[in-house]
């Protein structure tokens, strides 16, 4: 094994790795840099380890270390006073500097030290799966890389030594490295021993290490939050329409009945602004949220109590994101509870829910979870009013031009809105075959709300046709424009029509934005949603029946969008994403609540295991614990007993060591295959000549098992004459207990002490 | 930090010592693990807590690993039979690892003197003034199988003629992160003698010296030999059949035996003049020449390459090259060794220091017996007479410049002075000289031709005959012819 060759080649590859790693790391990640960083990486073996390589001059290297100090200002502005990646990026340029220079060990252990410290900031920054498999990459690398600088700077350190103690030059003072028989497999094994044990204490204490909320406002996910695309909490009808979304994935939802899709309620808007043309949540509701906080570990929002026949349901989310602060549930929610959320804010009146700014979750990962109950059907209950119970707030007057006061809210429309109403009349006398239809405005509630909502729905899906490039031309309201001219448009458009056709019928109505689930994940079994799956529809309140939910977009097409094939990348990508997922919910989301209750659930299932009769551990510990209870033993009975079983415990072990002893004498002294009296005495006498044996053994003279005692004995004394004579009376003197039967009397006994202190004499004088 | 433990095994004999020790690398490697630990509390990111926790993982493997290490481990010392001043000294160590599953990893043998770690810098070989040998021997074994032994070796540099001592032996290791060195010392006396330094001495000069005795240039005049046919005789009971001359046994009608000659090689009688005038003649020497030579080659040294502080406290450690008593004491065992090397008989008497007379003599165990005389010279001990003249001396060697024998006769005299004149540039490894005479032609031949070893070797080869037929001392090979 060449060891300098085989280190410096795995230098190499984990300061590429480390490069790489960190790049991805990076929010966004930084291909651009990985690519340069790399390519000058890969460069430098060429260069310095080539065929006719040789390092750059250290005055180069010093002025482009000066440089990469220069691009470390640079950006530290950059950057925005990011730290960590400008950091990041100055040890990046150190190690390939390093690289590029001639190495002894104090450089090669810089670049390790600078590599680690590169990953050590890489791992703040990114949670990511991929990520994550390259650190354990990256950790198996550095594992065999260290071992390997082991040997190289104990060879260093040899070939050094030799080089001072020599009086001339020595070409190569570089020592062969001496191996025995299968060194190679061993080296892989005691490594894999290693990083074994390694991984074991590392998972021990990755459980067990307390965590602390201290930090849960520094916001790092806020830095590394990227352009929203897909899911907003407004929605604004102008510009450019919003596209078809990426497929990064926002949430997991696992849900007790399945369903071909979910819509998955996240903003409630009902407020929209003329001017900007946007769809935003009123200031008047929002007054009415409630902050909530954990209690006893966990946090609870009650929305009302459900129903007796209603059919409850429930669901898990676990959002995989930081940026998305909604918490989004299927409409109508009974409750929702967390473990992982600190504290969030909800509103039973809009039932519109958003995890705290300032303390919701890890706020390194934002990842948090939440179980909610929701009813499946709900078609004859849960009345708007059934909310407004308990809280009520005056209307704030500078919000009295949208709606004036609860008892408006939701309700008017003020763009064009004898237009609108004349549409929806229109669209409702078409549909129900009545030329007088029609119905108050003022009326805040009519019997046949829930039809009349149904058929403006029908009639957007039937005669209305979904785009997604479809630009409004902004000569007019985009909501006009949809309904009157162009017919086309975006699930946003849909969902602001119908509020706006409702509302100038009199009705409440609100646009709701959140994702239409459908894509399962059989792998997993969960639903998974993306940002492509972001989707808007409308509540409109109708009367008597409560808030119902209507979606206006042709499904058909919506469905066609979000379909997925099923392949075999479909089933890889599954898999891929259900790792990622079991990623981020074992390890990323650990936190002090998670800490808790695993360590209570092994605390408790050690605990079901000693108390549980039925293994003979559990039985053992059972009989001990009932022991003082059965013999009715007090407190001083109890300890005079553990003192006795204390000493009968000693005893019994010192039995058993002196077995041992006496079984590794027996085969020192090849006695084992005598007759077990005449073992017994021979072992006490022959004690002696085993410790002679220890004696010599501890100045470097081992007697090979094949060499008989009086061989071992000549050759002693042959090669250090006059020094070992005892040891030659001594071998006489086992030869004739041993062969000769002779007892061990008192003249032989103080003969033999004799003996024993002159060896000792001649071994602790010099030779 | 030096954990010191002793490892008692039942008996009251202590002597193998336990230690283990933290170094400079787990000092870098808990400065690593604490800045990820406070990074990881800082930002409680888990990735961070689960690095931390490989972190402590790599240093509880090492405790553990440290901990087992070692045990059940010999190491014996193999010292060299002599070694040669100036000429790297190869010490063996035989370490045997008889644990059943457990390898060993980056094991490093030291030879260590006093006590502590750096006891090797105050006492023993190193520390003396001029320094006996160049550094602490220091070997290295990559990988120990378990129940597997195998030989270690340390190159030692004799700087200084004399025994050499070695006390004890460190064997350590601090595998697998350098984090904690596992040590034990293990208690070896060995003395190894150490010969002066040797030179090739100049062909022309072994001639010169051979002429003076003509007698050592013939056959000796009387049967028993096997070399020169020398007559015929009656034949004896017990003569070969092959040495019957049956031509002359069919003329005469007698069985007739031939007889060979004995082998007579040329002889030196050698003598060390260092008594005290002749040395007093040879530190004159030094003095006038100190300033116009040595310093002036020193000058020139030191403008050609500065040197650090350091490399100068190592040579003023090392014994000087110029010393003319040791320079006189080289040039004997050069001729010693090289008289050996082309079969001649060769004595040695010593005026000054005491030391035993050797009469001539061609044999391996004789050249050992006068290096190791030369060897163990001591010029504090001087002998109170002359020396026995088992034989006139034919050469003496004495440390000053002077040409002129103090004994008068035909002695030719070679002075230590010119001992540049009379030694040539080793064209290989001085311990060839050490060899018997048919292992270093090979050696030779094979350094004359260097992809010899990689052919197979044919039945005329001459490392097979060196190896398998070995010959008697063959005589001188006519050293005029060549220098011719």
């Amino acid at each position: 094994m060449n060891v300098v060759f085989l280190f410096r080649r795995l230098v190499f590859i984990q300061v590429l790795l480390g490069i790489v790693a960190f790049c991805m790391a990076e929010p966004g990640g930084n291909p651009g840099l990985m690519l340069i960083a790399g390519t000058l990486t890969a460069l430098s073996w060429y260069v310095v380890e080539g065929p006719a390589g040789r390092p750059l001059p250290q005055w180069v290297l010093n002025v482009a270390a000066l440089f990469a100090v220069a691009w470390l200002s640079v950006d530290m502005v950059i950057q925005q006073g990011q730290v960590i990646i400008a950091m990041g990026h100055f040890t990046m340029w150190l190690q390939i500097l390093q690289l590029y220079g001639k190495k002894s060990n104090r450089e090669y252990g810089l670049i390790l030290v600078l590599s680690m410290l590169q990953m050590v900031g890489a791992s703040i920054l990114s949670v990511n799966m991929v990520f994550g498999l390259l650190l354990a990459l990256y950790c198996v690398v550095a594992l065999f890389t260290i071992l390997l600088f082991q040997f190289k700077t104990i060879s260093d350190e040899v070939a050094e030594a030799n080089q001072l103690a020599a009086p001339v030059p020595v070409e190569n003072a570089r020592p062969k490295a001496v191996t025995t028989r299968g060194y190679r497999w061993q080296f892989r094994g005691m490594a894999v021993l290693i990083g074994a044990i390694c991984g074991l204490v590392a998972a021990v204490l990755f459980i067990t290490l307390p965590r602390t909320s201290r930090f849960t406002d520094l916001q790092i996910s806020a830095m590394l939050a990227r352009a929203q695309t897909g899911f907003s909490s407004q929605v604004q009808l102008g510009g450019l329409p919003p596209g078809e979304g990426s497929r990064e994935v926002v949430l997991n939802m696992t849900v007790t009945q399945q369903q071909p899709y979910f819509l998955l309620r996240g903003a409630s808007l009902d407020r929209y602004n003329r001017h900007t043309q946007t769809w935003s949540r009123g200031r008047t509701i929002r007054r009415s949220d409630v902050g909530y906080r954990q209690v006893d570990g966990r946090l609870y929002i009650n929305c009302g109590a459900a129903p007796e026949d209603g059919d409850l349901q429930q669901a898990q989310v676990t959002l995989r994101q930081g940026r998305h602060q909604t918490l989004f549930t299927i409409y109508p929610t009974m409750n929702v509870q967390s473990t992982t959320l600190s504290a969030a804010t909800g509103n039973r009146r809009d039932q519109h829910f958003a995890a705290s700014t300032t303390t919701a979750g890890d706020p390194q990962s934002g990842v948090h979870t939440y179980n909610f109950r929701y009813l499946s059907n709900h078609s004859s209950q849960m009345p708007f009013e059934r909310f407004v119970d308990a809280e009520y707030i005056q209307p704030d007057p500078e919000e009295l031009g949208e709606h004036r006061g609860l008892s408006d809210y939701g309700r008017g429309w003020i763009v064009e809105p004898e237009l609108v109403r004349g549409l929806a009349l229109q669209i409702l006398r078409a549909e129900f075959k009545d030329p007088e239809l029609d119905r108050d405005v003022m009326l805040e509630h009519d019997p046949r709300d829930f039809a009349f909502a149904g058929a403006l729905e029908r009639h957007l899906q039937q005669h209305y046709s979904y785009s997604l490039d479809f630009v409004p031309s902004g000569k007019q309201d985009p909501i006009i424009e949809f309904l009157t001219i162009s017919r086309q448009g975006h699930c946003e458009l849909f969902a602001s029509a119908l509020a706006a056709m409702t509302r100038s019928l009199g009705m409440r109505a609100r646009v709701v934005t959140g994702f239409r689930v459908s894509e399962y994940n059989s792998v997993g079994s969960y639903y998974i949603a993306r940002e492509k799956h972001a989707h808007a529809w409308t509540e409109i309140d109708c009367g008597r029946v409560g808030w119902q939910t209507f979606d206006a977009t042709p499904p058909a097409e919506v469905a066609a969008i979000h379909a997925t094939s099923s392949n075999l990348l479909t089933a890889l990508r599954d898999l891929y994403e259900h790792l990622e997922f079991t990623w981020l919910n074992t390890l990323v989301t650990y936190d002090r609540e998670t800490r808790s209750e695993v360590l209570s659930s092994i605390g408790q299932k050690l605990s079901r295991f000693f108390n549980d009769r039925s293994n003979p551990i559990g039985a053992i510990v059972g009989f001990f614990s009932d022991l003082p209870q059965m013999w009715k033993m007090n407190a001083v009975t109890l300890t005079i007993t553990a003192v006795i079983l204390i000493f009968i415990l000693v005893g019994v072990v010192s039995l058993v060591r002196r077995a041992l002893v006496h079984r590794r004498r027996l085969a020192a002294l090849q006695l084992t295959k005598l007759p077990h009296a005449q073992r017994r005495g021979l072992v006490a006498r022959l004690r002696f000549y085993l410790q002679m044996l220890d004696m010599l053994e501890r100045h470097g003279h081992v007697r090979p098992p094949s060499q008989s005692p009086l061989y071992f004995a000549q050759g002693l004394v042959a090669d250090h004459p006059g020094r070992f004579v005892p040891v030659i009376n001594l071998t006489q003197e086992f030869y004739e207990i041993r062969f000769g039967l002779q007892p061990l009397d008192d003249e032989r006994r103080d003969r033999i002490r004799d003996l024993m202190k002159s060896l000792e004499d001649q071994l602790l004088t010099k030779a | 930090m030096i954990l010191s433990t002793q490892r008692v095994l039942g008996t009251q004999y202590p002597m193998v010592r336990h230690r283990i020790q933290i170094g400079p690398g787990g000092m870098v490697y808990g400065i690593v693990a604490v800045l990820i630990f406070g990074a990881a509390t800082y930002t409680q990111a888990n990735l961070l807590f689960l690095s931390f926790g490989l972190m402590v993982g790599g240093l509880v493997t090492s405790i553990l690993l440290s901990i087992r290490a070692m045990r059940k481990v010999t190491i014996t010392r193999l010292p060299p039979s002599h070694g040669v001043v100036g000429e790297p000294m190869v010490i063996r160590y035989r370490i045997e690892n008889r644990r059943r599953f457990m390898p060993l990893f980056n094991l490093v043998v030291r030879e260590h003197w006093g006590k502590g770690r750096r006891g090797w810098r105050r006492t023993g070989p190193v520390a003396e003034r001029p320094q006996r040998l160049g550094g602490q021997p220091v070997g290295w074994v990559m990988h120990l199988g378990p129940r597997e032994t195998i030989q270690a070796e340390a190159i030692a540099w004799p700087l200084k003629r004399g025994t050499l001592t070695f006390d004890r032996i460190e064997l350590s290791t601090s595998f697998p992160f350098g984090v904690i060195r596992k040590v034990i010392d293990i208690q070896q006396r060995d003395d190894v003698v150490v010969y002066p330094k040797l030179y090739r001495v100049n062909r022309r000069l072994l001639g010169r010296l051979t002429k003076h005795d003509m007698t050592g240039r013939k056959a000796r005049s009387q049967a028993g030999g096997q070399e020169e046919f020398f007559g015929l005789r009656a034949y004896r009971y017990g003569d070969n059949f092959k040495s019957i001359d049956w031509k002359h046994s069919a003329r005469t009608g007698d069985l007739m035996s031939r007889e060979f000659t004995h082998p007579a090689p040329p002889k030196i009688m050698l003598m060390l003049d260092l008594s005290p005038p002749a040395i007093v003649e040879a530190l004159a020497l030094v003095a006038r020449q100190a300033t116009k030579k040595i310093t002036s080659e020193r000058k020139a040294t030191v403008s050609a390459e500065p040197l650090s502080n350091a490399q100068r406290r190592r040579l003023a450690a090392r014994p000087d090259p110029n010393d003319p008593i040791e320079r006189a004491i080289s040039l004997a065992a050069s001729l010693i060794c090289d008289a050996y090397f082309y079969g001649y008989q060769v004595g040695l008497l010593v005026r000054g220091p005491r030391c035993a007379s050797f009469a001539m003599h061609h044999s391996l165990p004789h050249r050992t017996r006068l290096l190791e005389a030369l060897a163990s010279l001591d010029m504090n001990v001087q002998a109170r007479e002359e020396p026995v003249m088992l034989a006139e001396p034919s050469v003496l060697v004495h440390p000053g410049e002077s040409e002129r024998s103090v004994l008068g006769g035909r002695c030719v005299v070679l002075p230590a002075a010119r001992l540049s004149e009379y030694v040539r540039e080793a064209e290989v490894n001085m311990s060839i000289l050490l060899a018997t005479p048919e292992a270093a032609l090979s050696r030779r031949q094979d350094a004359d031709d260097p992809f010899a070893m990689l052919r197979k070797p044919g039945p005329n080869d001459p490392r097979l005959s060196a190896t398998t037929h070995p010959t008697p001392h063959t005589p001188h090979p006519e050293p005029e012819e060549s220098s011719k």
